[in-house]
């Protein structure tokens, strides 16, 4: 494969894979990373969030990758229709953004390594404990500084993933769309507050009774 | 076959038809004849509409035969149309 090949795959994988295709591929890694999540004890109860908390049902968790997923395509369809001059396929928007979002699988990979998994963990739950409870008091930097810039360090993949995903779902609405420049940047941008919003005041709805009580 | 230019090599400005010759008695007629819009276009677009006529005007066989995405090659089609229409409307 020569290398503008690859750097399209990375890059601008949807210029070469769309509509059903990407669909199927999409749901299928959302629901990789729904059990790999359920195996590192992570969750991901928001459009960009991946992060550590309490044991989750694998459907759970599943339910939570298909929510984000379907609440932000369905923002973006939304403005895609507004905006756009032609028409476009829904399934070109639906399939592009269930495949843009496999950088969340790979971040979910790395923060199940064991050894990553542990660090960030008690670095995490070290500094939460350090933390002083006055909140006029800051937390004594020096002590702890270099702690919490291992944390940041370690922490650093899972980052660059999400900026990862972010530029994929940003170019899977662009191209879906055919929308372009500062009009295409800023209805992504607006689209995806309003995703994040919705899916965090639906989880913050129907959880924990819905979706926590969901068998495992 | 070679194909029409559209540009001027020199100024990158719209080249047009100024004279034309007959091939049997060389009557030559001179005037200024606009291109029509399917040769105003590049040579790259006018291989992509070519392939499209010839492929019935299917998308989808498009995107296949091409290697690339249906969405990728309906945007190539739509900024065809845009470049096809923007001289139309000028001399509207």
């Amino acid at each position: 494969m020569s290398r503008k090949r690859i750097r399209t795959w990375l890059f601008r994988p949807f210029d070469l894979i769309a509509g059903w295709h990407a669909m199927v591929l999409g749901v299928g890694l959302i629901a990789a990373t729904a059990a790999v999540a359920s195996y590192a004890g992570l969750m991901t109860d928001g459009v960009l969030d991946l992060h550590f908390g309490p044991d989750l049902p694998l459907l759970t968790l599943l339910a939570q990758g298909l929510l984000n997923w379907l609440v932000l395509s369905t923002c973006l369809l939304i403005v895609g229709l507004w905006l756009s001059r032609g028409s476009f396929r829904w399934i070109d928007l639906f399939g592009t953004q269930a495949l843009a979002r496999w950088p969340m699988l790979a971040a979910a990979a790395y923060l199940s390594i064991p050894w990553v998994n542990a660090e960030i963990r008690q670095l995490t739950e070290d500094l939460l404990s350090k933390m002083p409870t006055d909140p006029s008091k800051v937390m004594a930097s020096s002590a702890y500084l270099l702690d919490a810039m291992w944390l940041t360090l370690i922490s650093l993949p899972t980052l660059i993933l999400v900026i990862w995903m972010i530029w994929l779902m940003y170019h899977a609405f662009a191209l879906s769309t055919d929308l372009k420049g500062l009009r295409a940047a800023f209805s992504f941008a607006g689209a995806l507050i309003v995703a994040i919003i919705i899916v965090e005041a639906t989880i913050f709805l129907i959880s924990p009774d819905l979706l926590l009580a969901a068998p495992a | 076959m070679k194909r029409t230019p559209s540009q001027c090599p020199s100024c990158n400005h719209e080249l047009a038809v100024t004279a034309l010759g007959c091939l049997s008695c060389n009557t030559v007629v001179s005037g200024h004849y606009r291109l029509p819009p399917l040769l105003r276009l590049g040579p790259d677009d006018q291989e992509f509409v070519e392939a499209f006529v010839l492929a019935s005007g299917s998308l989808k066989a498009m995107a296949s035969a091409l290697g690339v995405s249906y969405p990728t090659v309906r945007n190539r089609l739509n900024a065809i149309i845009e470049a096809m229409n923007a001289p139309q409307s000028k001399e509207d």
